[in-house]
């Protein structure tokens, strides 16, 4: 429209957060970590597809890698068409608390000197993945000081466990998303990348949306999600939860 | 995956070929097919569906498109398996989503065009009705436009059902009457399901979309909820519901900085779509049947709107005339040059201000006819003297004009009537017009 005041202006929309966090240390090095950047393309080069079918969010996408300490790729959440992915290499040691102090600060308001949008914001999707046991003893602790962000409180939580199910990693990881549901045990790169993608993308399409309303009255965006991505996950070889 | 590429079907002696896979919605998968030659959508459901969703579609299919801007299930497909799918057209690649006019990365070429298609929408929401359906679960994700013409598409129509009865999906909370987010109970038991009321009320959240690219209620009380979820949704949009410009609970206004582009829309509206709006989403919160401003309405009013818009002649802005309002633009709103001169034709009870490019339609000069997108005649420029202009008739019968000296003239049904003050227009003999 030939309209100087609105010309390629936009709805204000919610914001919605999807958050990888990655364990890239140095056990993850070889097929796992080229499983992660593979998966991670592919879901970049598909979310252009989910965000042009909906007005009602803008999906962000952010990533935090940690070994011996934890980095965000952007310092800010970029629009779908603007996160653009280098390679991760593994290397280093496992810095869980370092990870989840990076998260502590990452789920609080922009107000407040994190990244949560101030108004407006939908519970983010937090996809976390890692191969091997925390080297920093006190992640506990650090999981405490987490655990009080409402807005953890409210994301929608997956945990990939690649390679791995000692009873102690399970423990780790049911304590980060709680609920041993949303716990995946991956045992092949290919599942790895194929389970990244159907979280990220199932999760994206259902929670960009406005909340569905059936007979039965208003549905739990999240609950949607998670019965999307089992239902989506029965197809995959290679997992188990 | 129900189909792979090559893939072929066997229906009722016809043979279909998958050629592609186009995409999956929440209820099923769509392939482009080829059948009898012609490339077409072809949508399968994922889970079984009910018995009341096969004959529901099956008789949208028999009973046909209620407007051509449908895109209507065209060929049931039941195949022995139990699986379900239907044909329909593809949507051709002139339309771009109503989501990417909303996200600003497409717009209309005018507001005037913006205005037609709001028109065509109604008017295809009329149709439906008209026949005894109701479209339900209306959403933003349900509508296409060419942004050159104005033209309208409205795809997903298998959700749509005979009035009163409901197939299991009630919508999105954004674009819900508040009533059937709530789930209102109602006399006889039950629930209140989504009918024709309920689709006036999402129409004109569409249609507050477009004009004023935001939603009519979501303003400050967002900053209540920390996370916009099902639970913030449903007082927003069902238990407590306030428009963003209500006259007197002021609430609930746009917040500056963050729903900037309501704010700066909404100043520039006619007053009298204003009170359609108000009417709506303030007293049409309860009265469901009374108060929500009908497609019809609408269509009167969009249409009064795009009679009085004005180009700025410096910066193109579209301004209305403000033929109804108490203060009128004395600069342009957006660049603020001088505003133009203009002549406006008066016939009837409207007023068309004539400016270049501006249509008359049927429904100006035939106060019985309903034909509001037929026009009958378009104002251009003579190409020998650009500051000459006229009207370009395209009618089926000749016209008279008379000048300010009492000169008479016919002008043939295709002819231009000359653009100059105090000329009298007799359409018929009950239809005389004047530019002043």
């Amino acid at each position: 429209m030939n309209d100087r005041m609105t010309f390629g202006e936009g709805i204000a929309r919610q914001e919605l957060n999807l958050l990888f966090v990655i364990d890239n240390s140095g056990s993850m090095e070889g097929k796992n970590i080229g499983a992660v950047n593979n998966a991670i393309r592919d879901i970049i080069s598909i979310m252009p597809e989910i965000q042009e079918d909906t007005a009602d969010a803008v999906i962000k996408i952010s990533a935090l890698k940690f070994s011996d300490n934890a980095e965000w790729i952007y310092s800010e959440p970029k629009e779908v068409g603007d996160f653009k992915w280098s390679d991760l290499k593994a290397d280093g040691g496992t810095n869980l608390s370092g990870a989840y102090d990076a998260l502590s600060v990452w789920l609080s308001k922009k107000s407040n000197g994190g990244q949560m949008p101030d108004i407006g914001g939908v519970a983010p999707i937090l996809i976390f993945m890692t191969d091997g046991l925390p080297t920093s003893y006190d992640w506990e602790d650090h999981l405490n000081t987490l655990k009080k962000k409402g807005w953890f409180k409210v994301a929608l939580k997956y945990a990939l466990a690649i390679n791995i199910d000692t009873d102690e990693a399970m423990d780790v990881l049911s304590k980060f998303t709680g609920n041993p549901e949303t716990v995946l045990k991956i045992y092949t790169a290919e599942a790895l990348r194929k389970v990244i993608k159907v979280i990220a993308i199932t999760a994206s399409k259902v929670k960009s949306s406005s909340a569905a309303v059936n007979k039965t009255g208003g549905m739990n965006n999240n609950a949607i999600a998670q019965n999307a991505i089992a239902d989506r996950l029965e197809d995959v070889d290679g997992v188990e939860w | 995956m129900k189909f792979k590429k090559n893939d072929t079907i066997t229906h009722e002696g016809k043979t279909i070929s998958i050629l592609d896979f186009l995409g999956e919605g929440g209820q099923g998968e769509v392939y482009l097919v080829e059948m009898d030659g012609q490339k077409y959508a072809l949508k399968i459901y994922k889970d079984e569906v009910s018995s009341d969703f096969r004959y529901n579609l099956k008789n949208n299919i028999k009973k046909g498109s209620p407007a051509d801007e449908f895109l209507w299930p065209k060929v049931l497909l039941d195949f022995d398996d139990g699986d379900l799918g239907y044909i329909m057209d593809l949507r051709p690649s002139n339309y771009v989503s109503f989501v990417s006019y909303l996200t600003g990365k497409n717009t209309f070429d005018t507001k005037a065009i913006m205005l037609k298609w709001c028109i065509t929408l109604c008017n295809a929401f009329k149709k439906l009705h008209e026949q005894g359906y109701s479209y339900q679960d209306l959403n933003d994700g349900s509508f296409f436009f060419d942004p050159h013409t104005g033209d309208l598409l409205i795809c997903d129509n298998d959700n749509v059902t005979a009035d009163k009865k409901n197939l299991g999906i009630l919508g999105k909370m954004r674009y819900m009457a508040p009533e059937i987010v709530r789930g209102d109970k109602i006399r006889g038991g039950g629930v209140q399901l989504p009918d024709v009321h309920s689709d006036r009320f999402s129409l004109a959240i569409i249609l507050f979309m477009a004009l004023c690219l935001g939603n009519p209620f979501e303003g400050e009380r967002l900053k209540n909820y920390d996370i916009v979820d099902e639970d913030a949704e449903f007082e927003l949009f069902g238990k407590d519901p306030v428009f963003v410009y209500h006259k007197t609970d002021k609430s609930n206004r746009p917040i500056r900085g963050y729903h900037s582009a309501v704010l700066r829309r909404w100043a520039y509206i006619p007053l009298y779509v204003k009170e359609a709006f108000h009417r709506t989403f303030v007293d049409g919160l309860n009265d469901r049947e009374n108060e929500r401003t009908t497609p019809l309405e609408w269509i009167k009013l969009l249409s009064k709107y795009r009679d009085e818009l004005i180009a700025c002649g410096n910066c193109g802005y579209e301004y209305i005339v403000g033929y109804s309002e108490k203060k009128h633009y004395e600069n342009c709103p957006s660049c603020n040059a001088a505003t133009k001169d203009f002549c406006s034709l008066s016939v009837g009870r409207n007023t068309v201000a004539l400016d270049l490019g501006k249509m008359i339609y049927t429904t100006h000069v035939d106060k019985y006819s309903s034909e509001y997108l037929v026009p009958i005649g378009k104002v251009i420029a003579s190409k020998r003297n650009p500051s000459l202009w006229g009207i370009k008739l395209a009618l089926n019968t000749e016209v008279e004009i008379k000048d300010n000296t009492g000169k008479v003239k016919v002008v043939e049904k295709d002819g231009i009537i000359p653009i100059v003050r105090n000329l009298k227009i007799k359409f018929n003999e009950n239809t005389i017009g004047e530019i002043k």
